[in-house]
């Protein structure tokens, strides 16, 4: 025997009992975890990571391997994301997820884009576990990118179906940030509203500077003057709360519809100012589990709170690192083609109800809830502000509407 | 010898960053890399403005962001096949649209130096950058506007499809831009315009005008900060409003300011330290942000001329002291240093763990070990570290004062 | 008639918030040549401080106490780093503020978290004061008001009545001869520093509640302060105080108008522009997308035909 083929031997036998030993299956979640976008990116950083945990806790995938979670902080920059993708690659990770920020989610779709186009042997899988911007199931859609939560204009098809519902609405006025949510949000609001509720008018559609609007009583002014019964905006953030704060304090008693309402603490900063006028139209409310009389997802959703002292506000989040499991053991592989032909058109059934990742886009359809803020029957309240959400209309996965006619080439 | 010393330096340096890819750095080094030239030709055109002319600007990003969009869009052309001219030369694109910029913006605000004119350099970047929002159809919007940089046209032949092979085209230009720049500030304008910084009053009575020399210089630093944009959309190959904003413009007035503004390569240095700091800090702890900025405050309080400033000082400090008293003063402070050093940066890291990691229970990775952050342990061992550094500090600085005094007030 | 009642009244309301956080900047700035771009981070800190207090006691405790606090940091903060950076020059004192800028809110976030903090109105001053046109104000409105007010006026009175304030005003337009006289400049300086950072340390504790009180609050200010103590001129309390208002009318003023150039043309009798190709939104633009550029822009213009701003007494 020479000691070439005791090598060559050598590196068998390790390269078998390596595969033989339970493994990990790495995942990049790159987000913002540090500076002024960390309060975002630190909560969903806990999403995912419970996700993976609660896989792991339940076996595992294929022969008890386990989903392990590696951070990249991007600080919110486009650059730093594209960085930290080249260096989740050279540790061999193909499998990244990533949301907070619409701007850097299409930077690292491009990145992957290109990335796959220049080495199809070795491809890359993105997981976008929630962004707003409906063009990324649309003109940008690709066949190894994924998305797990409904776009801004699948949310706006169900609070329009709340608006088509309440007679006593009768002129809506539509106000949102001056970039590329804030125009989905208005262009949808409008053409579903003139095809559920013609009656409706648009007394309103204006658009503010994003994030440099201190002082929105002029704006509260308009809307005063415009008599209108219902403001649609898709505004998150600061921007949100201080809407609310001045329409509050100036005496407008319109309702709001809203996407944003539940999470990040706008609970706390508007506070009982909103009680009864808010809607939210969000995948999850702290109330669904009681709702729908899931024990399951209650104790979720209590699991999370005691750990990471937060409210869960991202179920979709938990739901893409199930399906990612389930895809993994449905194709019985961790490579990224594998689990891309296994996620496709894959059902679910998750914590909220059934949900089904639709093949043409790579766009999940699962449950939406539109619910009222309020103190009336509330068992799990939002934040600790003693008001918590109420399921006001449930749209379940079959009823989604989305008109994307965008069609993943396979590679 | 101190010329020949930083000539080797120089040398060095370069050929460590041209025989890295070679020696099989892995692509997030590659892009780091890169990263680092583009900041670097950014920094050093900048200092064209603050170091040499005076002139210190709050708006260098727009003229970046000129040179990112113009390249962006040239890039495309040529992929297109309309504009035939090949990949290496895009950066003369930037330069134009740096240039073109500059000189609009240099003859309504180069009258004055000072605060006047930093103000109107900060109303300008904001009235670019809130343009630059309100026109998705120019900028993107949110998305930005993306590009593919494999056009099948250059000179050498090459795709640009890796990595490495878009690093070597980056360099090339930036070594010629530094390499430029550093001769512009030898002729006679670069001289003039050290005059006009130092005393314009003097320089008019020469027979010069102020006016233009600021111009001339405003121009300059823009040519270079447009090829610096150009380097930018050849290496991300997307951009979007953001990269005009304040937080560059921010970005490069620290770096170049660290570096040390009255040294030509001092921007250089400054670019290096800095965006290796920003990239790999994170990647070490979640406190980075408050030791970045505490470091920044150190080094502004401590090293007036910059880091290098330390790095020139330093043989004066040799020869001054001999080696043996070198060591000698190492031996003394290094220790004590290092004891409050490790002390703060425990309670810091304890305190981040408890307030920001998610789950505070979990141990704490400190060092080579783990900690428990709940228990009293770790914060005793690092209140006891840095107290008593610190209590020795005090105590012999006030030993040391008087001998200070006796030896002429150098130490 | 009522829309111009509304615009003044409005613009008065936020115009004073502003001059609460510039009149401070403008007394440092002017006396020191500091551009304090921490001073945002003082505002928050009062806003903080404010909250931390009004839910161990309550709202007024806060008030009294949480400018003080931000004061007695400020001084501390002058005399053992900014005095030692003044040697090095404008651009490190402007650095080191900067960098203070950084860690204050590092700061922030480690002590009171990510998220928004709930420091709330104070329930006595809760209620609906008046109406202007249909636009109800509430009491806490009047209330910010009379203490922006009660603000400008004893800063004026401690300018122009007392000794300290006399050697600020000598040391605003002579340096150099304060020095001379055998004053004690640096001692005036931290002074100045602790009691500009507090009137901003106070514009926290009112403005937080009604604003949104979070880590990215000081930010969010953004640079908006030093238009309005720059455009008001160097040196110039007044020119503050004139800037603040013209610029919290102008924002109300031009949300409340509508139309864009299509609409202008078509009132022309002219046909409605083909949007398309690059700039196409120009047509669409309406004046309440410019409100917050706007400042800039007039700054600008009057930077470039006066530079010493609107009632400077000297340019830099």
């Amino acid at each position: 025997m020479t000691f070439k083929s005791i090598l060559a031997a050598t590196v068998a036998t390790g390269l078998l009992a390596s595969t033989a030993l339970a493994d990990t299956i790495r995942i990049a979640h790159i987000d913002p975890f540090s500076g002024a976008f960390s309060n975002v990116g630190t909560v969903n950083g806990k999403h995912v990571q419970f996700g993976a945990d609660m896989v792991n806790a339940a076996g595992g995938v294929l022969d008890g391997d386990t989903l392990e979670i590696v951070r990249f902080d991007n600080k919110l920059s486009a650059q730093e994301t594209v960085i930290a993708f080249q260096e989740a690659l050279d540790q061999g990770i193909r499998i990244v997820t990533q949301a907070t920020s619409s701007g850097v989610a299409l930077a690292l779709a491009d990145a992957v884009k290109k990335y796959n186009r220049r080495n199809p042997d070795d491809p890359v899988l993105y997981l976008n576990y929630g962004s707003a911007d409906p063009s990324l199931t649309r003109d940008k859609c690709d066949y190894f990118m994924f998305r797990f939560e409904a776009h801004s204009g699948m949310k706006q098809a169900a609070a329009t179906d709340q608006i088509a519902k309440d007679d006593s609405i009768k002129k809506v006025y539509i106000i949102g940030q001056d970039y590329g949510h804030g125009h989905e949000v208005s262009r949808y609001t409008k053409e579903m509203l003139a095809e559920k509720r013609p009656d409706i008018e648009i007394v309103g559609d204006e658009f503010h500077p994003f994030g440099s609007v201190k002082d929105f009583t002029p704006y509260i002014a308009k809307i005063l003057a415009s008599e209108a019964d219902a403001v649609v905006t898709g505004n998150f953030g600061s921007d949100l709360s201080l809407l609310i704060k001045a329409a509050n304090s100036a005496g407008l008693d319109a309702k709001f519809f809203t996407q944003y309402s539940g999470t990040f603490g706008t609970p706390t900063a508007i506070g009982e100012a909103g009680e009864g006028r808010i809607y939210d139209a969000a995948p999850w409310h702290p109330d669904v589990p009681v709702e729908q009389g899931n024990a399951d997802a209650a104790k979720m959703a209590k699991d999370f709170e005691a750990k990471y002292d937060s409210d869960l506000y991202y179920v979709q989040i938990v739901v893409q690192m199930q399906m990612l499991g389930e895809a993994i053991n449905a194709a019985g592989s961790a490579e990224p083609a594998a689990i891309a032909a296994a996620m496709e058109g894959m059902s679910f059934d998750g914590p909220t109800g059934a949900m089904q990742m639709r093949a043409s886009d790579h766009q999940l359809f699962h449950p939406l809830f539109v619910s009222v803020f309020t103190q009336d029957g509330i068992t799990n309240d939002s934040e600790d502000t003693g008001l918590g959400w109420k399921t006001v209309l449930s749209v379940d996965a079959e009823h989604l509407s989305d008109d994307s006619t965008c069609q993943v080439e396979k590679p | 010898m101190k010329r020949f010393v930083i000539f080797l330096a120089c040398a060095a340096a370069l050929a460590a960053a041209l025989l890295l890819p070679s020696l099989g750095a892995g692509r997030f080094v590659i892009v780091m890399l890169t990263q680092l030239a583009i900041m670097a030709t950014f920094a050093m055109s900048y200092n064209v403005n603050l170091g040499q002319t005076g002139l210190l600007s709050f708006g260098h990003a727009v003229y970046l962001g000129a040179g990112v969009f113009a390249s962006l869009y040239l890039i495309t052309a040529i992929g297109e096949g309309t504009v035939p001219l090949p990949l290496e030369f895009v950066p003369l694109g930037g330069a134009l649209a740096g240039f073109i910029l500059a000189a609009i913006f240099g003859l309504v605000s180069v009258r004055r130096a000072g605060v006047t004119f930093a103000m109107i350099s900060l109303g300008l970047a904001e009235l670019f950058v809130a343009a630059a929002m309100l026109f998705p159809s120019v900028f993107g919007g949110e998305q930005g506007v993306s590009t593919d940089r494999m056009v099948d046209y250059s000179l050498t032949g090459m795709g640009y499809g890796r990595p490495q092979e878009i690093y070597m085209l980056v360099l090339v230009w930036a070594v010629f831009s530094v390499a430029a720049m550093v001769f512009l500030s030898r002729t006679p304008l670069g001289r003039l315009a050290n005059a006009v910084r130092d005393n314009p009053q003097r320089v008019e009575y020469l027979g010069y005008t102020p006016y233009w020399i600021r111009f001339a210089q405003f121009c300059i630093a823009g040519t270079f900060a447009g090829v610096a944009g150009s380097l930018f959309a050849l290496t991300y190959e997307i951009a979007n409003a953001e990269v005009l904003g304040l937080r560059t413009s921010a970005n490069v007035l620290i770096a170049t300011y660290l570096g040390g503004i009255t040294y030509v390569l001092g921007p250089v240095v400054g670019a290096l330290v800095v965006t290796l700091l920003e990239i790999n800090l994170a990647r070490l702890t979640e406190a980075w942000l408050f030791y970045y900025g505490l470091l920044f405050i150190a080094i502004i309080l401590f090293a007036p001329r910059g880091l290098t400033g330390i790095l020139m000082d330093t043989p004066d400090a040799v020869r001054r002291a001999g080696w043996g008293g070198l060591a000698k003063a190492l031996l003394r402070w290094v220790p004590v240093v290092f004891l409050i050093a490790a002390g703060s940066v425990i309670l810091v890291e304890l305190c981040y763990h408890l307030s920001n990691s998610f789950d505070p229970r979990e141990p704490l990775k400190l060092f080579w070990t783990e900690v428990n952050a709940q228990s009293w342990t770790p914060w005793t061992v690092g209140a006891v570290m840095s107290i008593s550094g610190l209590a020795w500090l005090a105590v012999n600085r006030r030993n040391a004062a008087p001998r200070r005094a006796q030896k002429g007030g150098t130490s | 008639m009522d829309t111009f009642i509304f615009v003044l009244v409005n613009g008065l309301l936020y115009g004073m918030l502003l001059f609460m956080l510039s009149s401070g900047l403008t007394l440092i700035f002017s006396l020191m040549g500091v551009l304090n771009f921490a001073h945002a981070s003082f505002y928050m800190l009062g806003a903080y401080f404010a909250y931390q207090l009004a839910s161990f006691g309550s709202f007024w405790l806060g008030l009294i106490l949480a400018p003080l606090l931000v004061g007695c940091l400020g001084a501390a903060i002058e005399r053992f780093g900014l005095r030692i950076v003044h040697k090095h020059g404008h651009v490190a004192e402007l650095l080191f503020t900067f960098g203070l800028a950084y860690l204050i809110e590092e700061l922030v976030r480690l002590i009171w978290g990510r998220q928004p903090v709930p420091y709330r109105i104070p329930e006595s001053l809760d209620f609906t004061l008046f109406s202007v046109s249909g636009i109800d104000y509430s009491a806490y409105r009047a209330f910010m008001l009379l203490i922006a007010v009660a603000m400008f006026i004893s800063v004026l009175l401690l300018l122009k009545r007392t000794r300290v304030g006399l050697m600020v005003q000598a040391a605003l337009s002579h340096p150099d001869v304060l020095w001379a006289m055998g004053h004690n400049v640096p001692r005036l300086f931290m002074l100045v520093f602790g009691g500009g950072v507090a009137l901003a340390g106070l514009a926290g504790v009112i403005g937080g509640n009604y604003l949104v009180t979070e880590p990215g609050m000081a930010q969010q200010m953004g640079t908006i302060l030093f238009v309005i103590v720059v455009f008001g001129g160097l040196g110039s309390l007044l020119g503050a105080f004139l800037a603040s208002l013209i610029i919290g009318i102008t924002q109300t003023l031009m949300v409340t108008m509508d139309g864009t150039l299509t609409d202008l043309i078509t009132s022309l009798g002219g046909a409605a522009p083909h949007a398309t190709g690059m700039f196409r939104e120009i047509w669409t633009i309406a004046p309440a997308n410019l409100a917050p550029v706007f400042p800039y822009l007039l700054l600008v213009i009057l930077l470039i035909v006066r530079p010493r701003g609107l009632l400077g007494t000297r340019e830099s």
